[in-house]
């Protein structure tokens, strides 16, 4: 089943933060995302990364985002998370132009950032990393 | 309104190191990558520093000077579909955060590369970091 390709139109936004914690904090460190169980069985159609001032990782360019679906297939391998940062103000990132999806069931919980080249510990424990915006559509 | 932005099902980032040397007229081919190479690829991204400073295996990455000296040519089967193309293009920063589009196209990837057209800007060891949108056939 396919999802309302109508990218202009929200039908459901969720907002997902990565956090810090003290087991991480390394170059090339993994964070994972929070289990997510509202998303199995739906479609993500756009996926920002946000921007303020309390975010760890927004613009900058020392994180990745590895994607997968609970068949445990890989659907975004390693995109740049400065790819995804949206602010229509900026001439950066994406410069407003949200990038969209078609990705289905994703496992969170299995799925991650990988920050790299900090020069040392990310953040302090606790701290949001990165907040996301994403948006699910309702399948036809 | 047409929609001119791709919808991503799958994405996969690639890594072309320039190697312990550079030189001008240099090519260096993509490694083999079995979700490239049996996929149907539609959009091809490029990044630079500024977007993605340290690659997965650890080296620099060329800055956006430096990718301004480098074009790609993308290969289906034996035939150069897409030939000597600058890789600013394909930086979406470079073009006001645009994706640039293929048509569906089954990359040989093995046979495609990258050309140094000028060694300005480089440095050995760099790596240009592609990203792939495709679909599985």
């Amino acid at each position: 089943m396919r999802p309302v390709l109508n990218y202009r139109e929200y039908a459901r936004i969720e907002t997902v933060n990565v956090v810090t914690d003290r087991n991480n904090l390394t170059d090339f460190g993994k964070y994972y995302f929070p289990q997510l169980p509202q998303f199995y069985g739906k479609w993500i159609t756009t996926i920002a990364v946000n921007n303020t001032g309390l975010i760890v990782l927004d613009n900058q360019p020392q994180a990745y985002i590895v994607l997968k679906n609970r068949r445990g297939e890989v659907l975004i391998n390693k995109m740049p998370i400065r790819e995804l940062w949206n602010d229509p103000t900026q001439t950066t990132g994406n410069f407003g132009r949200l990038r969209m999806f078609e990705l289905y069931d994703v496992d969170f919980q299995n799925s991650y950032i990988q920050a790299y080249d900090m020069g040392g510990p990310i953040g302090a424990p606790g701290q949001v990393l990165t907040q996301f915006t994403i948006n699910t559509s309702t399948p036809k | 309104m047409e929609l001119i932005q791709p919808v991503t099902q799958r994405y996969i980032s690639l890594e072309v190191n320039l190697g312990a040397t550079i030189a001008q007229g240099k090519t260096i081919a993509f490694n083999y990558t079995p979700d490239v190479q049996t996929g149907l690829i539609y959009c091809v991204r490029a990044y630079s520093q500024t977007d993605w400073a340290l690659s997965p295996l650890g080296n620099t990455v060329v800055t956006t000077a430096g990718l301004a000296n480098i074009v790609v040519t993308l290969v289906v089967g034996d035939d150069e579909e897409i030939q000597q193309y600058p890789l600013t293009d394909f930086r979406p920063a470079s073009n006001s955060g645009f994706l640039r589009l293929l048509n569906n196209k089954k990359l040989n990837l093995v046979k495609s590369y990258i050309t140094i057209l000028s060694t300005a800007a480089l440095a050995a060891n760099q790596s240009v970091m592609f990203g792939f949108d495709y679909k599985n056939q």
